[in-house]
């Protein structure tokens, strides 16, 4: 079939759809801009690498009018990309972008901050300005988004005291740089970056569209009093930026975040209502593999010393006495030990579980350093893992996927090749886990609140 | 009429590209450091807005830098793995 002959047995509207695509295709990225579709040239060594898409073109009269307008630490942003609009399309408008910052800006309330505080309406007039066209209103239309975007991603990322311990510099959220604020907002697709909300965690974002849809249906206070509290939990969690792990112990759930999006979620199961899951943020930074299961004082006392007066034998339990707890200690005769007074909490005595396959930690441990004794880790009672309640452990996070979560934070490097006891390997750079307790859920009909298990949400007649 | 419906066609696209959304900003990503393997992408992997690293097409990230191995696992305390 020849193209003309095509082109007669086409209706008009298959005509235009076809035209439409092709013109949509031409206008991609990847066709105004081959060098970024294609690979760079390959590295003798390392091999070939993408290449970044060249800046949109810069109108000069506007970079000129920006740079005028431009000044301070969000003058030295424009001036490092060449002076060119952050909210201005290529036609010379100003962008989808604007309309997305202005609608967070009229609902400021929902973040527990004033919309007042960032003037939307003189925003909105400069952007009509900037509309009806001409360098000088574009820049300044530019130039005052920036500004009230500068402003408002600063004021939400100040956070309040939940309750998190934070073990490690760098995870408290703390006051954020113009400077910075702008390089990470521009790092990529900006448009996608503003629409996403992309500078606070997608739970914060879950929680606060959840808080905004309370509101319109008139929820009771108590709900909404706890919706808040969920929104401020949030706050301090990073943005998916940020390469990290979050672990909702009221959902019981883990999620991993890395270039902006999530990668990876999966069951786990979490302390019981006794013994908690804190609220904690620590960085990982090593794998234990064979990983021995060292027993807290408490659950020697309470339950191990217990089976052992009812006459269980430690081998039993694949199970020794260790003399200390320092990082050499001797294996002890079991006959040697006062169960009864351990039992009675006048004899302190370590205890470990050996490796194994019935090894409370399975095969792989993942530390990060606390005080309150809470690990990830493998865990061999599967059957834990598919109940809807994974309230269940004595506050670690026993992991649906060990594996999976290992590859992701350490590639090649997780893994040994031995069976001896308690392999230490370090992360390749240690990865922040934030352990959180998220109580509120999305439905069809609007928003449902989980059980508080740990009963953190103070609520009243709810 | 065939030309007829090929101009139309064209006027038509025309006038829809123009209101698509790729006349959007393209902001500028920096490229993966050199060094990086083939289909790896730039990776800021503190959410600075700095490139640190860079993530193969498997998700893993590989810094560019490889800093000195954490201070030893801690011998375990009284606490022990809560478990």
């Amino acid at each position: 079939m020849n193209f003309r002959r095509f082109l007669r047995d086409r209706s008009p509207v298959v005509l235009l759809g076809l035209t439409v695509c092709m013109t949509s295709l031409a206008a991609s990225p990847a066709f105004m801009q081959p060098a970024f579709a294609a690979p760079a040239k390959a590295k003798a060594r390392a091999g070939a690498v993408k290449k970044a898409p060249s800046a949109a073109p810069v109108d000069p009269a506007t970079a000129m009018a920006v740079r005028e307008e431009a000044g301070g630490k969000i003058g030295k942003f424009y001036q490092a990309r060449g002076y060119r609009p952050l909210w201005t399309t290529t036609r010379g408008n100003i962008g989808t972008a604007a309309r997305e910052l202005l609608g967070y800006l009229d609902e400021a309330e929902l973040d527990g901050l004033k919309p007042s505080r960032y003037g939307p309406d003189d925003l909105r007039a400069a952007v009509a300005r900037a509309d009806r066209g001409g360098p000088q209103a574009l820049a300044e239309a530019d130039v005052a988004l920036t500004r009230a975007f500068v402003r408002y991603v600063g004021d939400m990322r100040r956070a309040e005291d939940v309750g998190m311990t934070y073990v490690g510099k760098g995870l408290k959220p703390g006051k954020l740089s113009d400077d910075a604020i702008l390089r990470v907002a521009a790092l990529k697709n900006f448009g996608d970056y503003v629409g996403a909300m992309g500078w606070m965690s997608p739970h914060y974002v879950r929680m606060r569209d959840m808080l905004r849809r309370a509101e319109a249906t008139h929820a009771d206070r108590g709900t909404l009093e706890v919706l808040r509290l969920n929104v401020e939990r949030a706050r301090v969690l990073p943005s998916p930026a940020v390469r990290h792990i979050v672990v909702d112990a009221a959902a019981a759930r883990l999620y991993y975040y890395q270039d902006g999006a999530q990668v990876g979620t999966m069951r786990v199961v979490v302390g019981a209502e006794k013994t908690q899951t804190p609220m904690l943020a620590g960085y990982v930074n090593w794998a234990i593999f064979n990983p021995y299961w060292n027993i807290p004082d408490y659950l020697t006392r309470d339950n191990v010393a217990r089976k052992v007066l009812s006459g269980r034998t430690l081998k039993s339990m694949d199970m020794e006495v260790l003399s200390d707890w320092s990082a050499t200690p001797q294996v002890v005769d079991p006959s040697t030990v006062d169960w009864q007074a351990v039992r009675d909490g006048r004899q302190e005595v370590r205890i470990r579980e050996l490796p194994g396959p019935a090894n409370s930690m399975g095969k792989v441990k993942f530390l990060f350093p606390n005080d309150e004794g809470i690990y990830l880790h493998d865990t061999p009672n599967r059957d834990l893992l598919v109940k809807d309640d994974r309230h269940l452990s004595n506050g670690c996070i026993r992991l649906e996927d060990a594996p999976a979560l290992g590859r992701w934070m350490m590639g090649k490097a997780f893994g040994v090749k031995t069976k001896a006891p308690e392999q230490a390997v370090p992360l390749p750079a240690p990865v922040p886990v934030y352990l959180t307790y998220l109580t509120a859920t999305p439905t069809k009909k609007g928003v449902a609140l989980l059980d508080d298990v740990y009963g953190r949400d103070g609520r009243k007649g709810l | 009429m065939k030309r007829g419906l090929i101009v139309l066609a064209a006027v038509g696209g025309i006038a829809l590209a123009g209101c698509s959304k790729k006349d959007e900003p393209i902001a500028a990503a920096p490229p993966p450091p050199p060094g990086s393997v083939a289909g790896s992408t730039a990776a800021d992997r503190d959410g600075d807005g700095v490139i640190d690293g860079y993530y193969t097409a498997d998700g893993i990230y590989h810094p560019n830098y490889t800093p000195p191995p954490p201070p030893p696992p801690p011998a375990p305390t009284r606490t022990g793995e809560r478990g």
